[in-house]
């Protein structure tokens, strides 16, 4: 999943990128208002994390952007007021949820996952499809009952999947919401990534849920329990 | 704030009133005591005059006998001095006898005059020395053996006759004036009337504009009174302007000052083996300061005339925006009321205090808050409202919503919760004469009433 984090203080901003980094996330890490309106609408984003208060264009700004060009995507707001006439101006503008500085980065990371997991249609953090059970938010994944060891990108890979059930998902795609703008992956890892992970999630049974569309990509073919 | 309790002034047009038509009876008092002097003397000298000519009257047609005995011809040119009675009297007295007209035939008590010495005269009258007005003159008889006897011919008229004369001229004088006095009080009163509509014009458009219908007085004001409406304009521009750059000042220093703090904690928990709890108190604690100062700093940014802002559609707002945020614990709000009810309070402080609570009832009911708004007391000109915030939670019970309060005020919480959000709306409520009580809730948990004073 890739998040776009505006915000112009270097140090908060960079602290926010290493922890999600570390939770395997894409981030785009953009410290004014121009560029930061130029990222969040014109790259493939799965949530932003906007500070309302940034040089060049507002967070408030940013968001109204994003909103009128009808992109859907999670909006988390940071903000430095906590009056409540600027969070509800902000959720108004279609703002999905705010945290108040200074926060905990742990708070921060809660609502990143919520709001991922609830724009893909997921009220609780545990998912399930068939023998596959995974928890997003601990990112804790079990395939019958047993625990499944996945490396960051295979857990990425399938996290996407997971969220973007029976779609056609192109390479391309998977490539943009897998890594972030100063990544440059070989054309063929996202091959290599779908095939370790297809022999992880199928030893010998017959239950075989990523389908190849040959010139399109990969879908993600299940029911959910 | 707007003065009640203390009873209000008499009205300018009153004073005014009062003011002008005192000067008015005054003037037109000592006019009329001037006028009357006037006419009173004017018509004493035509007197005179008449006495006097009635006086040479006698004096060109009276013979003296050999006795010294006075006599007039029976007929004299005036003839009211031989009709009995008619007011005008004349006669003529010498040391040796007296002549009186025919008109004093008849009278009671006829007027007298004693012997005058040699060329002298006399006037008299009921304010100079008698009751009547009378004339006379003293002369010498030259008698035709050459003796000269001493003569005095008097006229006297009946004062009556210039007294009935007097008050006919006192009563169209009394009515022409009083006349004259009651279009001068009613010009008065509509010129008054008239140099009053700019300031009742003023009077209405500043209502108006404490009652939202206007940002400024727009209306054609003369000459004199457009630098009282061009101050007001201006203060109410600049009270505008200034708490607009304020609270963008203030949200600008809540992120300059808080964007470090944040720097701070994310720092800390970043660091191995997690924050120091020494280290998270304090930056808590500094964030809480920073929270109150500002709070405290934004109090100061309220607007003298506050426009009424609607409940309901506002807690339909906080509701709407609440919903998202507790989106996973499927909180429902419902928001009864009449959506015409207004409360004049700033709507950034209305919005803070029902958030408040309304975010409270939310996180500590199971799922369902209700928001009743209601008129309140009534006022004499407008009434109070009453919001009512019930949760179905576990409720609060009364003596830890009294700790929960004064723990706010006490500014010892080290993490927001139910007590820094109570305790902002308390004062908040308090600031605009409100009270925050607790009640019971139909939904079986916390409720907590607003009651706003009527105005």
């Amino acid at each position: 999943m890739r998040i776009l984090v505006i915000e112009d203080e270097t140090e908060l901003r960079e602290l926010l990128g290493r922890a999600l980094k570390k939770l395997g996330y894409a981030v785009d890490l953009i410290a004014d208002g121009t560029d930061g309106q130029f990222y969040a609408t014109e790259y493939p984003i799965d949530l932003a994390i906007v500070d309302l208060g940034l040089p060049g264009k507002s967070g408030m700004d940013i968001v109204r952007e994003v909103r009128q060009r009808e992109l859907s995507y999670p909006i988390l707001v940071l903000t430095a007021r906590s009056d409540w006439q600027d969070k509800v101006q902000a959720l108004e503008l279609g703002a999905d949820d705010y945290v108040t500085k200074p926060f905990r980065l742990e708070e921060v990371i809660a609502r990143v996952q919520a709001l991922l997991r609830r724009s893909a249609g997921h009220a609780a953090p545990e998912v399930r499809f068939g023998p596959l059970e995974i928890n997003l938010s601990s990112q804790v994944v079990r395939l019958q009952d047993a625990p499944l060891e996945l490396t960051t990108f295979e857990y990425k890979v399938l996290e996407y999947f997971v969220l973007h059930p029976n779609q056609v998902v192109s390479k391309m795609e998977l490539n943009d919401h897998l890594y972030d703008e100063d990544a440059d992956p070989d054309s063929n890892v996202i091959e290599v990534l779908v095939g370790r992970l297809r022999k992880k999630l199928d030893p010998g049974t017959d239950w075989k849920p990523i389908e190849t569309l040959r010139g399109r990509g990969y879908r993600f073919r299940v029911s959910e329990d | 704030m707007n003065g009640e309790g203390s009873t209000s002034a008499p009205s300018l047009i009153l004073r005014l009133m009062v003011g002008a038509s005192m000067a008015l009876l005054i003037s037109l008092s000592l006019i009329a005591f001037a006028v009357d002097r006037g006419f009173r003397g004017a018509a004493e000298s035509a007197l005179q005059e008449r006495l006097e000519s009635v006086v040479f009257l006698i004096l060109s047609t009276i013979e003296l006998d050999e006795q010294g005995q006075p006599g007039v011809a029976d007929s004299l040119a005036e003839p009211r001095l031989d009709q009995p009675g008619s007011g005008l009297y004349a006669g003529a007295v010498t040391p040796l006898g007296r002549w009186q007209s025919s008109s004093l035939v008849g009278v009671v008590t006829p007027p007298t005059q004693s012997l005058l010495p040699r060329n002298s005269e006399d006037f008299r009258g009921p304010g100079i020395g008698g009751e009547w007005y009378g004339y006379a003159i003293g002369l010498g008889w030259e008698q035709p053996d050459g003796e000269i006897i001493d003569l005095t011919i008097w006229a006297a008229e009946d004062p009556e006759r210039l007294a009935r004369t007097l008050a006919g001229f006192r009563g169209d004088l009394y009515r022409w004036l009083a006349l004259a006095a009651a279009l001068v009080i009613a010009a008065q009163l509509v010129i008054l009337l008239l140099l009053m509509r700019p300031l009742r014009q003023v009077a209405q458009e500043v209502s108006d504009i404490e009652g939202g219908e206007k940002n400024a007085l727009d209306g054609r004001y003369p000459k004199e009174l457009q630098p009282l409406t061009a101050n007001l304009n201006a203060l109410l521009a600049s009270e505008r302007d200034n708490a607009t750059h304020y609270r963008q000042a203030l949200a600008d220093l809540a992120h300059a000052l808080k964007t470090p703090l944040a720097v701070l904690r994310t720092r800390l928990e970043s660091e191995r083996g997690g924050a120091r709890p020494e280290l998270e108190a304090a930056l808590s604690d500094m964030d809480l300061m920073i929270r109150r100062q500002l709070e405290r700093a934004a109090r100061s940014t309220r607007r003298t005339l506050n426009q009424p802002v609607a409940i309901v559609p506002l807690t339909r707002r906080l509701a709407d925006s609440l919903s998202r945020l507790y989106t996973e614990e499927q909180v429902r709000f419902e928001v009864t009321g009449d959506p015409t009810l207004t409360a004049r309070i700033d709507e950034r402080d209305l919005m803070e205090l029902c958030g408040n609570l309304m975010d409270n009832a939310a996180k500590y009911g199971s799922g369902r808050v209700r928001i009743e708004v209601r008129t309140g007391a009534e006022g004499s000109r407008s009434p109070g409202v009453v919001i009512l915030i019930e949760d179905d939670g576990e409720g609060i019970g009364a003596e830890r919503f009294e700790r929960l309060l004064k723990r706010g005020e006490r500014g010892d919480e080290r993490r927001e919760g139910q007590g820094l959000g109570l305790s902002i709306a308390l004062q908040l409520i308090e600031a605009y004469g409100g009270k925050l009580a607790l009640t019971d809730s139909t939904l079986g948990g916390a409720g907590l009433q607003i009651t706003f004073p009527p105005r």
